[in-house]
């Protein structure tokens, strides 16, 4: 275990070594946010309204969707799959050392850090912005808390399967890249997939964003127990294709380079 | 006391091929089109612990693909393989303990640590291999003496030359002290100062240690630097295996002299294949001064290089003077050399 917590200290050091890029990255945080906050005010002052969102609910719901947009491991990692393309597991797998375990050390470690960089930037911009911000009470924060940790497990594993398929496709950049755009509108990063206008009750996505985001706004109330067991459901399946996708695809590996 | 043992090995790959032509792109866009490659043709060889061996063959002879299967990250088509009483593929974690893979082209460092200092990639190396503080230190201490590397270890990794990259990726390599150690072309890109240095580490290590050491190598000049025992690959086959002395009688007493001329090579230049502004001539090594001498008197030399010939020659040679049975170089079955 300790060479697992040792990979997760020197990804948080590596995150450190360039320190200006920490903060600018997060800082671009608010500048979406920023968008939203004036463009949901402009459609508001008219006397419209969008869905059953009040201005509140919706400024609420991107401050949590972008916050999950930024944290959670969705498009982080795709040198997992250059490392099968270009031979360099060879390395791992010559060592007591687990490849993919490896990976879901370096990946919280960095999220680590960055959650903890994005909340010191999000949260004083909340409090500037706190009359549009609906703060979830105790309960609420507990279950959108325990939903964001499996909704995390599912977006890790969702990207380790993407990137096994490298054993096969050779380059699954191009996947990688229609998941993780795909995920932002399925998922619920772009739009409330309440206000999408059909339904996607029964993919997985909406349990990175959508579902984590509603319950700490505290609308989920009603069916936690069907939701926490479909969200669980569905980290299982993707546990079980990663290991297939591992088992399978290192007997089709080549191993290129020296 | 076997350290490996290979038995009938054959490996292949699927390789795809691009079609020729200006719409060669095209096609293979829509459909694909693959060759067999046969990596490994039946080897057979045994090596005891402790024995410095050195597997030598050009580009594409299955030297890696060997090393990997020996190391368990391939699987072999058929055969079989043995190496410290295990089998490979396994990945068992006392094999895996016992091992170490090592490539003069990219190194673990590079892979998980390359914005930092090689010290904090030691440390994740002994929490892998569960080595105590103490004895991490001492084994440190030792490889660190041994490669002269003690100014680098604390520098950040991207900022090292590749020679000095090798040898702290070496140190990683062993830190864990393995009995059996694969090198695949460990010398590769460094000077001939430092492929000198590395030589006389991996000489020291096997006779200190008494670990095994395989290392390849696509230069018959290592020959000389390599262990007393040699193999040689060639197409997949193994053409050779025994002592490099034995060897040695068989490679030619040649030099390839390559003259390149301002403009193009005078006519009066005799016995010479001229390529454009170049000459080139195989030369025995007991006339090379001789002929440097005539050739030299030219003003018009811009570049004199001089060269082993090419392996396949060097290969061919050694069959022809019949030092090994020269069918197996034919392409028909090697006999059984365990």
């Amino acid at each position: 275990m300790t060479k697992y917590l040792t990979a997760a200290k020197n990804e948080i050091k590596l995150n450190f070594r360039y320190r200006f890029n920490l903060l600018a990255f997060s800082t671009g945080l608010l500048f979406p946010l920023l968008g939203y906050v004036f463009l949901w005010k402009t459609a508001y002052s008219g006397g419209g309204r969008v869905g059953e969102y009040s201005l509140n609910g919706l400024f609420t719901y991107y401050f949590w969707a972008l916050f999950l947009d930024y944290t959670l491991p969705v498009f982080a990692y795709g040198d997992m799959a250059w490392n099968i393309k270009s031979g360099g597991l060879t390395l791992f797998l010559v060592r007591p050392f687990s490849f993919l375990f490896y990976y879901v050390s370096i990946i919280a470690g960095g999220t680590l850090v960055w959650a903890t960089v994005n909340l010191a930037v999000l949260v004083p911009f909340g409090m500037v912005f706190a009359r549009y911000f609906i703060f979830p009470g105790l309960t609420d924060f507990l279950v959108g808390f325990l939903f964001t940790a499996i909704g995390y497990f599912l977006a890790l594993l969702l990207g380790f399967v993407i990137n096994l398929l490298a054993f096969y496709l050779g380059d699954p950049s191009g996947f990688r890249g229609l998941y993780g755009w795909g995920m932002m509108l399925l998922g619920g990063s772009i739009i409330p997939l309440d206000l999408l206008g059909f339904p996607l009750d029964r993919l997985p996505f909406r349990f990175l964003y959508f579902i984590p985001a509603k319950a700490f706004m505290g609308e989920i109330r009603g069916d936690i127990l069907g939701l926490l067991f479909e969200d669980v459901l569905w980290a299982s399946i993707s546990l079980f294709l990663v290991f297939l996708l591992w088992k399978r695809g290192l007997r089709k590996y080549e191993a290129y380079g020296g | 006391m076997y350290s490996i043992k290979v038995k009938k090995l054959c490996k292949s790959y699927r390789k795809e091929e691009k079609g020729k032509g200006r719409f060669g792109s095209l096609r293979f866009f829509f459909r694909r089109k693959y060759r067999e490659i046969h990596a490994l043709r039946d080897v057979s060889f045994s090596i005891e612990r402790g024995e410095m061996v050195g597997i030598i063959g050009p580009n594409g002879a299955g030297k890696t693909t060997l090393l990997k299967i020996l190391s368990g990250v391939l699987y072999p088509d058929s055969g079989s393989v043995s190496v410290l009483g295990y089998i490979p593929t396994r990945r068992e974690k006392e094999f895996l303990r016992s091992i170490t893979y090592f490539t003069g082209q990219r190194g673990f460092l590079s892979l998980t640590i390359w914005d930092l200092p090689p010290v904090d990639g030691y440390e994740l190396i002994r929490h892998i291999y569960g080595i105590p503080e103490s004895e991490y230190r001492r084994r440190l201490k030792y490889l660190v003496e041994l490669l002269d590397v003690e100014d680098l270890i604390r520098t950040p990794l991207r900022k090292l030359s590749l020679g000095e990259r090798t040898k702290v990726e070496l140190v990683a390599a062993l830190l864990h002290f393995p009995d059996l150690v694969l090198l695949d072309e460990p010398t590769i890109g460094l000077d001939i100062v430092s492929q000198k240095r590395l030589w006389e580490f991996f000489r020291l290590y096997n006779e200190e240690r008494r670990a095994t050491l395989l290392i390849t190598s696509h230069y018959t000049r290592d020959i000389e630097e390599l262990g007393k025992r040699v193999l040689i690959l060639h197409r997949g086959r193994l053409l050779f295996d025994g002592d490099k002395k034995g060897l040695a009688k068989g490679l030619p007493d040649r030099k390839l002299v390559k003259v390149v001329f301002r403009s193009s090579p005078p006519p009066s230049l005799r016995g010479w294949r001229i390529e454009g502004d170049t000459a080139l001539k195989q030369v025995k090594k007991s006339r090379l001064s001789d002929e440097l001498r005539l050739i030299s008197l030219d003003d018009s030399i811009i570049d004199i290089t001089i060269e082993d010939p090419p392996f396949e020659d060097v290969i061919r040679e050694i069959f022809t003077r019949g030092e090994v049975n020269d069918e197996v170089f034919d392409g028909s079955e090697k006999r059984d050399q365990t």
